[in-house]
């Protein structure tokens, strides 16, 4: 954990944001703009996954229609976008989702890593829902 | 200057590239930032779909560098360009992948809200996507107000721009107000527009961070114009400073009256730079002014002398006419006021009220309310309908049926008909002519009497050209004219007319031709289509022998490569035994055995052996046989066989006896090799390409050849042959002809000596119309065919065919763009004239082969009749090819003509004078040192104008010099040393072929496939959700998944990229059950990436796993690539398997994958 800790200081160093450990998890809160965006990097398996939360489930699982609808959407968004995943966690929350092997990643792509993330799910989450939540 | 003022205008005259300039500032944009967003939006369809070609032309043109920011490592732009139609589109781009450059036109903000169901629809289509947003519309009824609110919703949909391209912005003149058009509301509250007219919610906000505008024509004759479209696209409040100095103006200024001309000139100098092009001519430099011929007086046949009318009845039908408008307009209702160009009585007399209401609706072209209710175009120049419409229509109406029930005739049209005088002469000189006129019928009209101009003349020339078939040709006039009586001129051939054809060949080459001829002139209906029954027409000889891939003629346009890498021998059979040192009767049989491996390659006819296929199955094995040999003679016919022949591999088969001899093949004599046998017709129509590269020279000699064979098939050139053809046969009876080898060759000579004939004259003919594509073939392939250079050889007839086939003498357009037609126009030869309304009045380049423009109907702003007459005077324009650099003098009729026809007798005059007024004052505006006088209404009050001195507009004839050309101390500064960014392409596509050599050794692939060093692909073989590895055993039941691995560029960054995607196949997500399955598998495989692209064709959606990795030098390890491939490998294939039940053919998959 050490080693994540330390690449996520220094990215939060050079994004100017907040960083704050746990026990499994880290998360970062990452100023856009008037907007802002957290992010959750956590080990699974051998690799590092960063997740950021598009939508609650209480905005996915509303309509069986309306969810099917946002599916759609993110399987499409996913061909033409680069990076992050578009997927529903196991708590039926849209999630962004990247991952990366832990032993190759240097600070450099955790870093462009952490700001295509925040981009792509502050920018989804704004269109679908006007909000800024996450 | 837009990163210190947000706004610049580019307002180079028409023709000089501010297309291309806004692509640079784009360029640049994404240079030193490469997530920055950008937005075109283009006046209309035509030049919307232009952006996105010259967008893609010129990144991989002009763009040198593949950065990763502009350019991709496949040579098009990192971000696409996504055209939008409707705001339904815009929508679905922005949720789908708001991170491309949208492409819209002003149409796209048209919306018609006055009726209840269309405000729901755009309500439903908001909401289908962000139903948050479609709040703004909810029991909104209020027209005006639903717009403004609609444009809440856009403005939330869109993302903050970094710059917003407006191509010909000065359509945003009428700026932003109570009255002002939907289009011009809707836009400027989706920008965010400071003072929407009602509370915004809070979200709303300004959207264009930088605005680049672009026109020619920025304002008409006031600066206050260009403050009204800077308030639509949010901008009115901006301040210009120079580099940021403490001097700063306001743009809001501009609409200040009390400030003098030269002060508001200062502030707009502060953001707009205009370009004025100039030939070099006799040694002096020649602005447009100066190098274009203005016809003002209203004549045609003597340089500005008026229209002569010396009939007596057109002189009467004139008068009464006058009497009838004068009358008219002279009531309470009109004030003895009418719009500017919108009179019936000078443009047609023809009926088309809601015509154009119905063409557009019926292409679907039309949103606004207002759009589809005029007769005229450029209706936004009035609110008024009766002034839409015409105020004197249905006067002028009633005149004309009157005058046709009492002479059974039509009403004479003095002005149509000098007119048509006038361009009929094109069809002796081939001298182009764009016609515009402002009311719709006239298109119509014009073209109809053209056509009858046409008819004649042809039927002329079809006499003189076979004086012993005379009285035939006259007797094919005869059942022509019949059949336009029977048919109705115009009216659409019968599919089924043709079943007495009977000698049709059904083996076409080309599946282009599908032309179904017509019955508006004698062209269509006797060379296109299916021709006239039991006569050996234009259009039966194009389809039963020249396009048929049997007959003797099949091989006319064919080259002889064989024969011309030998130094075309006398015997060519002889020659080529010698060469290969053998002796002919082996060779003959070396030849058979590989040309019938190649033949039956290349078609399943089994009997019959159509000529085209055997002489290929020669060439290409003589050429086999050649390209084993060494030295330039070899690698040359190796470079013919890949290049023409598709890198056909010699295989050999057993030939039966029947198959034809090599004769059939070699040494055969064509159209094409006989004009290499006359060196001065040669460079004229076929000119020897000198290149250093053979390939280079062969692809652009065959390029050539493929259009001079299309055109001579397919267009005015065709008239030529045919006669030469009839000329020869002596009979326009069907099946006369016999079908020896030599009448193929005898017909190659007798109309290369009737090309020779025309080289000396100076008429319109097949020598011409060829010899000017010859000369200027790099330029026609550049406006019209840029996939040429690259596309394979193979496919170049029917890439010509497609733009070249359905060839009219006169064209006419309104209500939508015919691309095929503008291709034609910008070629020699159909159409000779083009009479069009304001459709091709921006956006279209008509320049390269035409010099006339007449305005029949005259636009009241100079920037429309401007933009006209630039649509023939651009870079590269057949005038300026002619005079650029010229040591003498031209003569006047080599310079751009302007036509302003006009009779001078009537209240026309009036009209012509205003508006030539006011380009002298646009022109003096736009430029230095000149005075400006006067302000102008689109409204002419006929009593107050004959009361002004009817003297003539005068011309400005000095140099014109641009009033916004000062550069200042933009241009100061260094590039500094980031001004190439240029990622490690080389190194990186190194390192993947490492990495894929060993992926390769480790795991277990098929039909493994560099299809680039960017590009790889292969198929994996799947066991128990793990990837085969080669040191393991290879069980029995394990699958194959197929899969690339390819190098690109980040869209937001410019970071390099590997991306792995293995193709699923087609998936109905429409269906709740399949997406329930894939969402369940999706999770199953631990978040796998699940692509989903709609496919239009099957109303289903091409599912994929796609996922991708950073490609860093140093940073990325063998083990990242192969782990994901693995994942997305083991992914795709496990959905493949639970959805779709199959295990897809590896062909299929690569395909799809490709």
């Amino acid at each position: 954990m050490k080693r994540i800790h330390h690449m996520l200081e220094s990215v939060a160093q050079s994004l100017n944001c907040e960083c704050q450990h746990f026990q499994h998890h880290s998360r970062l809160s990452v100023g856009h703009g008037t907007r802002h965006q957290d992010i959750e990097v956590r080990v699974v398996d051998d690799d590092y996954e960063l997740t950021s939360v598009v939508l609650p489930t209480s905005d996915v699982t509303a309509t069986a229609d309306g969810w099917r609808g946002l599916a759609r959407l993110a399987w499409q968004r996913n061909a033409d976008s680069d990076i992050v995943t578009f997927t529903f966690d196991d708590r039926d929350r849209l999630v962004g989702r990247v991952r990366h092997p832990a032993t190759t990643m240097d600070i450099e792509e955790m870093s462009l890593y952490v700001q295509s993330l925040v981009r792509e799910c502050d920018r989804f989450e704004y269109l679908l829902s006007g909000l800024d939540r996450y | 200057m837009l990163a210190a003022n947000h706004v610049a205008y580019i307002a180079d005259e028409v023709g000089m590239g501010k297309t291309y300039v806004a692509l640079g500032v784009l360029g640049l944009l994404r240079h030193v930032d490469s997530q920055a967003r950008a937005m075109i939006i283009a006046p209309r369809e035509n030049i919307q779909r232009k952006w996105v070609k010259e967008l893609s032309n010129f990144v991989r043109v002009n763009w040198r560098v593949e950065d990763n920011r502009f350019k991709n490592l496949h040579g098009a732009p990192v971000r696409p360009p996504v055209v939008c139609d409707r705001l339904h589109d815009l929508a679905f781009a922005m949720f789908r992948h708001e991170d491309c450059d949208p492409v819209l036109r002003m149409t796209t903000f048209s919306v018609a809200v006055k009726d209840a169901d269309r405000r729901k629809r755009y309500a439903r289509e908001i909401r289908e996507y962000a139903p948050w947003l479609a709040d703004q519309l909810r029991g909104v009824r209020r027209p005006e107000e639903f717009i403004t609110r609609l444009g809440f919703a856009i403005n939330g949909l869109l993302p903050e721009l970094d710059l917003l391209i407006i191509d010909e912005a000065h359509n945003l003149r009428h700026g932003f107000g109570p009255r002002v058009s939907n289009r011009n509301r809707l836009l400027a509250v989706a920008l965010g527009h400071a003072d929407p007219g009602i509370e915004p919610p809070d979200w709303y906000r300004p959207k264009a961070r930088r605005v680049l505008m672009l026109s020619a024509t920025p304002f008409e004759c006031d600066y206050a114009d260009i403050y009204h479209q800077l308030d639509v696209l949010g901008q009115r409040r901006c301040r210009l400073s120079i580099n940021e100095s403490p001097d700063v103006l306001a743009a809001r200024d501009l609409i200040d009256g009390d400030l003098s001309e030269a002060d508001r000139q200062a502030i707009v100098q502060r953001f707009m730079l205009r370009r004025v092009g100039h030939l070099n001519i006799a040694g002096e430099p020649h602005s447009k002014n100066m190098y274009r011929r203005e016809w003002r007086r209203g004549g045609y046949s003597a340089h500005d002398q008026p229209m002569a009318l010396t009939d007596e009845r057109q002189r009467l039908v004139v008068a009464l006419i006058q009497k009838k408008v004068t009358e008219l307009l002279g009531e309470e209702r009109f004030k003895n006021c009418f719009q500017i160009g919108m009179l019936s009585s000078f443009e047609s007399f023809l009926e088309s009220l809601g015509r154009r209401a119905q063409k557009a609706k019926t292409n679907g072209q039309v949103e606004d309310d207002d759009e589809a209710t005029s007769a005229f175009d450029l209706h936004e120049q009035t609110d008024d309908q009766r002034e839409r419409q015409g105020v004197d229509t249905s006067h002028v109406e009633a005149v004309a049926a009157s005058y046709r029930d009492r002479f059974n005739e039509s009403l004479p049209h003095p002005k149509l008909d000098a007119t048509c005088s006038a361009l009929s002469d094109a069809f002796v000189t081939g001298e182009k002519a764009l016609v515009f006129v402002r009311r719709v019928a006239t298109v119509d009209e014009l073209k109809a009497k053209l056509d009858r101009r046409f008819d004649a003349w042809i039927h002329d020339r079809m006499r003189a050209a076979l004086p012993s078939l005379a009285e035939d040709v006259d007797r094919l006039f005869d059942r022509y004219r019949r059949e336009q009586r029977r048919r109705g001129v115009g009216d659409e051939i019968e599919s089924s007319a043709h079943d007495e054809l009977d000698d049709v060949v059904e083996d076409l080459r080309h599946e282009a031709y599908d032309d179904e001829g017509g019955i508006d002139t004698f062209f269509a209906w006797f060379f296109r289509g299916k021709g006239p029954s039991k006569v050996l027409s234009g259009a039966a000889m194009q389809k039963n022998r020249f396009a048929s891939a049997s007959t003797v003629y099949s091989t006319f346009f064919e080259d002889d490569f064989v024969a011309g890498l030998l130094g075309h021998p006398r015997n060519v059979l002889r020659a080529l035994a010698e060469r290969l040192d053998s002796d002919e009767a082996s060779l003959v049989e070396r030849l058979r055995r590989i040309a019938f491996a190649y033949y039956e390659q290349r078609t399943r006819q089994k009997e019959g052996y159509p000529r085209l296929y055997v002489y290929e199955a020669y060439q290409v094995a003589a050429l086999a046989l050649l390209a084993r040999l060494r030295g330039d003679l070899a690698e040359h016919a190796a470079v013919i066989i890949d290049e023409r022949f598709d890198g056909w591999g010699a295989n050999e088969a057993e030939p039966p006896a029947r198959f034809p001899a090599p004769s059939a093949g070699l040494g055969i004599r064509t159209f094409v090799t006989e004009l290499q046998r006359r060196p001065r017709l040669r460079e004229a129509l076929w000119p020897e390409e000198t290149r250093s590269s053979f390939r280079d020279a062969f692809r652009r000699r065959e390029q050539r050849r493929e259009l001079l064979s299309a055109m001579c098939r397919l267009g005015a050139s065709y008239i030529d042959l045919y006669l030469t053809a009839i000329g020869q046969i002596g009979s326009f009876e069907s099946g006369r002809q016999a079908d020896s080898d030599h009448v193929s060759a005898q017909l190659a000579g007798r109309f290369l000596d009737r090309l020779e004939e025309q080289r000396g004259i100076s008429t319109f003919g097949a020598y011409a119309e060829l010899g000017a594509a010859a000369s200027a073939f790099d330029t026609i392939v550049a406006v019209n065919f840029p996939d040429v250079p690259e596309a394979p050889l193979n496919e170049l007839p029917d890439l010509f065919a497609r733009t070249l086939q359905h060839q009219l003498p006169v064209a006419g357009m309104s209500g939508g763009v015919n691309k095929r037609v503008v291709q034609q126009f910008r070629m020699p030869g159909f159409p000779l004239v083009l009479v069009t309304t304001d459709v091709l009045q921006e956006g279209e380049d008509l320049h390269t082969f035409c010099r006339r423009v007449i305005h029949y109907g005259i636009a009241w702003t100079p920037s429309s009749v401007e933009q006209r007459t630039g649509r023939v005077d651009r870079i590269g324009s057949l005038v300026q090819r002619e005079l650029e650099g010229r040591p003498s003098r031209p003569d006047d009729d080599e310079l751009i003509q302007v036509y302003y026809p006009h009779l001078t007798d009537t209240i026309e005059v009036l009209q012509v004078r205003r508006v030539l007024e006011r380009i002298n004052k646009f022109l003096r505006l736009s430029h230095r040192d000149v005075k400006v006088t006067r302000s102008y209404d689109s409204r002419l009050n006929v009593s107050t104008e004959v009361l002004r001195e009817l003297t003539e507009i005068p011309r400005i004839t000095e140099l014109l010099q641009s009033a916004f050309d000062d550069t200042g101390s933009w241009l100061d500064g260094d590039l500094g040393a980031d001004a190439v960014y240029e990622p490690p392409v080389g190194a990186l596509e190194g390192k993947l072929g490492e990495i894929w050599t060993q992926v390769a050794a480790e795991l277990m692939l098929q039909n493994v496939r560099r299809r680039s060093a960017r590009l790889l692909q292969a198929s994996a073989l799947v066991h128990d959700r793990t990837l085969v590895r080669t040191d393991a055993q290879l069980p029995d039941d394990c699958r194959q998944q197929a899969f690339t691995l390819k190098m690109r560029s980040q869209v937001l960054g410019d970071e390099t990229l590997v991306r792995c995607a293995s193709p699923v196949g087609r998936l109905d997500l429409r269906d709740a059950n399949v997406l329930d399955q894939l969402y369940d598998l999706q999770r199953d495989l631990g978040d796998v990436r699940v692509c989903a692209r709609h496919d239009a064709r099957g109303q289903q959606y091409i599912v994929s796993v796609e996922e991708e990795r950073l490609f860093h030098l140093s940073a990325t390890q063998t083990s990242e690539i192969r782990q994901l491939i693995e994942r997305t490998v083991v992914a795709a294939d496990v959905i493949e398997q639970e959805m779709l039940a199959v295990d897809a053919p590896v062909a299929a998959i690569m395909e799809a994958s490709a």
